[in-house]
C-alpha cells in the first residue's frame, strides 16, 4: 500500500513537472512571433495536452472505466458540436 | 447511511439535515418563496405596463428615489425588475422546485432507496443554492441596482452594465454549482440505489424524467458557468471575450482591446438555456404522468414511447439552441440546420403529450384536485408547444421574435404548463409528506381561479405579439402601433394581481393542512408506485420499515382478476 502510494506521488510530481514545462513552452512559443493562425493552433495543442494530463492523472480518468469514460466522451462530443456550430456564425460576423 | 439511532438536535434535523426528505422540504419552502418574490417583481412591472408613468399606489411610497422617484418607476428599475423576474423564476424558483424538491423527496422513495447516494453533497447543494439566491436578491442593493440586461444577460450591454451584473454572475456561478451537485447525485442514485426487481422498464416515468433532467443539467450547465466566468473577466479583468473592437458606450469609445464576439455569449447562453427548457418541463411531464395513471385507474398509454421520447428529447435539446438567435444574422445554412432540428425536436414533445392524452381514453377518471391540474396541463402545454412552431421557422420568427408573442409562448410552456403540473404534484404528494390531506374545496377554488387568471395574463400576449408589440418596452404607449392593444395590458395586469390573490387559498390551505388537515392513510390515492409503500410521512433516514422488492411495472391499474383496481409494485 505504502509502495503504491509513493509510486503515485512520483507520478503526480512527474505530471506536475510536465505541466510546468508545457506552460513554459507556451510562453516560449509566444516569443517566436509566429503567424497568428499557427500561434493559436500551437497554443491550443499545448493547452489540450495539458488538459489531457490533468484529466488522466489528477482527475483519475486513467483509473476509471465504464460510465465515467462515457460521460467524458459525451461531453467532448458536445464540445465539438458547440465549436463546429458556433464557428461558422462567429466567423461570418468577423 | 443510517442515522436513525442517533439523537438528533434541532440543527442537525431541520437545518443541516442529511435526510433527503428534509432537504427536499427545504428546497420546497425556499423555491416557493423565490417564486413568490419573482412573481411580485412582475406585479410591479404590470403596473407600469398598464398605467405607464403613473405613481405606483401605496407601494410606490416605500420605493427609494433611485428606483421610483415620487412612486413613478424609472426605466432602469423596470429593466432590473424584468431581468430579475426571469432569473428568479427560472433558476431560483421552478428548477429548484421541480428538481430540488420533487426529485430529492420522491426519486429515492420511488426507487425504494433509503436516501440519495451522497447525502452530504445533497445538503451542500441546497445551501449553495440558498446562498446563490440570497446573493442574487442582494444585487438590488448594489449601486445602480440589480442586473438590468435581461435574464439572458446579452453582451456587450451586460459587460458595461452597473455592478449589479457582477453580483448576478457570482450568484449564477453558485446556483449552477449547486445544480451540478444535485445532477450528479440524481444520476448516481438512480443508477445504483434501485431496489431489487426495479429494472429500467419498471421505473416510474417520474424517475425517468428526473434522470434525463439530471443528465441535461450535467452537460449543459458547465457551458454557461464557463461563459459566465468569461463575462466576469470581461467586467472586472479588462478582457474582451464578448466585446467587439470600436465599441462606443454613452457616446464615448470604450477603451478596450476588443476583438471579442457578443454572439459568443449568446451561443454559450443558449447552449445551456435551451436544454434548460426541458429541465423545466420534463419533471412536470413526469409528475403529470404519475397523476394521470393514478387518476384514470389504467396503465399509461405508451410507457416505452414516453421513455424513448424523453431520452430523444434530451439528446436533441443540445442541437437546437441557435433558434433563439435567428435574428443575429447567422449563415443561412446554419439557420436551416437549426430550423430542421427544431422541427425534429417537436416530434418527441408531441409524442409524449399524445401518449398522456390517450391515457385518458377509457379511464374511469377520478376528478381529484391533482387530476384537475394534470388534465389542465395537457391543453395548456399543447398551446405553449404549438405556438413555438412559428418561432422555429425563420420566416415567421423574423416577425415574431422580440415581440410579446415569444413571452406568451414561453409562459404557456413554463407557467400554465410546468407550474400547473408542479401544483398538481404538491397536491398529489402532500399526504405522503405530512400524513394529512389538503382541503378539497379550497384546492379546487385555487385550481379554477389560477387556471383562468393565468390564461387571462398570457393569452392576450399572443394578440399583442401579432400586433407587433415589442417585449421589454418600459412604456408600451410610446409607440403608436401599440396603442390599439393597450387595453389588453390593463386587462392582463388585473388578471396578474388577481392571480396573487388566487394563491391565498393555496397558501392558507397548505399551512393549515400541514398541522390540522385530515389525517390520511399510507396510500390515500390507491397508487401503485413505491413511495406509497412507506409510512406517511416516511421514516426519518430510512423511509421504509422494510426494504421493498419490486415485482411488476409501475402502473398496474385495473389488472383483470386482481381484487382491487391497483396492484402495487411491491405486492407479492
Amino acid at each position: 500500500m505504502m509502495k503504491e502510494s509513493s509510486s503515485m506521488v512520483k507520478t503526480y510530481l512527474t505530471v506536475f513537472a510536465t505541466l510546468a514545462l508545457l506552460t513554459g513552452l507556451t510562453v516560449g512559443v509566444a516569443y517566436l512571433h509566429l503567424e497568428r493562425t499557427s500561434a493559436v493552433m500551437i497554443a491550443i495543442f499545448i493547452a489540450g495536452l495539458k488538459a489531457s494530463l490533468i484529466t488522466l492523472f489528477f482527475m483519475h480518468f486513467k483509473f476509471e472505466k465504464g460510465i465515467i469514460h462515457w460521460t467524458l466522451y459525451t461531453a467532448l462530443f458536445l464540445v465539438l458540436v458547440l465549436i463546429f456550430l458556433v464557428l461558422p456564425d462567429i466567423g461570418v460576423h468577423h | 447511511m443510517d442515522q436513525g439511532h442517533h439523537k438528533e438536535t434541532f440543527i442537525s434535523k431541520w437545518v443541516f439535515s442529511l435526510d433527503h426528505k428534509i432537504i427536499g422540504l427545504q428546497y420546497m419552502f425556499t423555491s416557493l418563496s423565490f417564486l413568490l418574490s419573482g412573481f411580485s417583481l412582475m406585479l410591479l412591472m404590470r403596473w407600469q405596463l398598464a398605467f405607464p408613468g403613473q405613481p405606483i399606489p401605496f407601494l410606490g411610497r416605500f420605493l427609494p428615489e433611485s428606483m421610483a422617484p415620487g412612486g413613478v418607476m424609472l426605466p432602469e428599475f423596470y429593466n432590473q425588475l424584468g431581468a430579475m423576474h426571469g432569473t428568479i423564476m427560472i433558476f431560483l424558483g421552478i428548477v429548484p422546485l421541480g428538481v430540488g424538491f420533487f426529485g430529492n423527496y420522491f426519486l429515492p422513495l420511488q426507487i425504494g432507496a433509503r436516501d440519495m447516494a451522497f447525502p452530504r453533497l445533497n445538503m451542500m447543494s441546497y445551501w449553495i443554492y440558498l446562498l446563490g439566491g440570497l446573493v442574487m436578491l442582494s444585487s438590488f442593493m448594489m449601486p445602480g441596482g440589480a442586473a438590468q440586461s435581461g435574464w439572458t444577460s446579452y453582451a456587450p450591454l451586460s459587460v458595461t452594465a452597473p455592478a449589479g451584473q457582477t453580483v448576478w454572475i457570482l450568484a449564477m456561478v453558485l446556483i449552477i454549482t449547486s445544480s451540478l451537485f444535485g445532477a450528479i447525485n440524481f444520476i448516481v442514485t438512480t443508477l445504483n440505489l434501485r431496489v431489487e426487481g426495479l429494472t429500467w422498464s419498471r421505473l416510474p416515468i417520474f424517475v425517468w424524467a428526473q434522470f434525463v433532467t439530471a443528465i441535461l443539467l450535467l452537460f449543459a450547465f458547465p457551458v454557461l458557468e464557463a461563459g459566465a466566468v468569461l463575462q466576469l473577466l470581461d467586467r472586472i479583468a479588462g478582457t474582451s471575450f464578448y466585446l467587439p473592437a470600436g465599441l462606443v458606450v454613452d457616446g464615448a469609445p470604450l477603451e478596450r482591446t476588443g476583438g471579442g464576439s457578443p454572439l459568443l455569449w449568446q451561443h454559450l447562453f443558449w447552449f445551456l438555456a435551451h436544454p434548460e427548457v426541458y429541465v423545466l418541463i420534463l419533471p412536470a411531464m413526469g409528475i403529470v404522468a404519475e397523476i394521470i395513471a393514478n387518476g384514470t385507474r389504467k396503465p399509461l398509454f405508451g410507457y416505452k414511447e414516453i421513455v424513448g421520447a424523453m431520452c430523444f428529447l434530451g439528446v436533441m435539446s443540445f442541437l437546437v439552441w441557435a433558434h433563439h438567435m435567428f435574428l443575429s444574422g447567422m449563415k443561412t445554412s446554419l439557420s436551416y440546420f437549426f430550423m430542421t432540428t427544431t422541427m425534429i425536436i417537436s416530434i418527441p414533445s408531441v409524442a409524449i403529450l399524445t401518449c398522456l392524452v390517450l391515457s385518458l381514453k377509457g379511464g374511469s377518471i377520478r376528478f381529484t384536485t391533482p387530476m384537475l391540474f394534470a388534465i389542465a396541463f395537457l391543453p395548456m402545454f399543447g398551446i405553449g408547444g404549438l405556438t413555438g412552431l412559428p418561432l422555429g421557422f425563420t420566416p415567421t420568427d423574423v416577425y415574431l421574435h422580440d415581440t410579446y408573442y415569444v413571452i406568451g409562448h414561453f409562459h404557456y410552456v413554463v407557467v400554465t404548463g410546468t407550474i400547473i403540473a408542479l401544483f398538481g404534484g404538491i397536491y398529489y404528494w402532500f399526504p405522503k409528506m405530512f400524513g394529512r390531506s389538503m382541503n378539497s374545496f379550497w384546492s379546487k377554488v385555487h385550481f379554477w381561479l389560477t387556471i383562468l387568471l393565468m390564461n387571462g395574463i398570457f393569452f392576450p400576449m399572443f394578440i399583442q405579439g401579432l400586433a407587433g408589440v415589442q417585449r421589454r418596452l418600459y412604456d408600451p404607449t410610446a409607440q403608436l402601433h401599440n396603442v390599439a392593444v393597450q387595453p389588453t395590458n390593463v386587462f392582463m395586469s388585473y388578471c396578474a394581481w388577481g392571480l396573487l390573490l388566487a394563491q391565498i387559498p393555496f397558501i392558507v390551505n397548505f399551512f393549515y393542512s400541514m398541522f390540522k388537515g385530515k389525517k390520511t392513510a399510507e396510500n390515500p390515492w390507491e397508487a401503485t408506485t413505491l413511495e406509497w409503500a412507506c409510512p406517511s410521512p416516511p421514516l426519518p433516514h430510512k423511509n421504509f420499515e422494510k426494504t421493498p422488492t419490486v415485482h411488476r411495472g409501475p402502473y398496474e391499474y385495473s389488472v383483470p382478476g386482481h381484487k382491487t383496481d391497483f396492484y402495487p409494485q411491491n405486492a407479492a
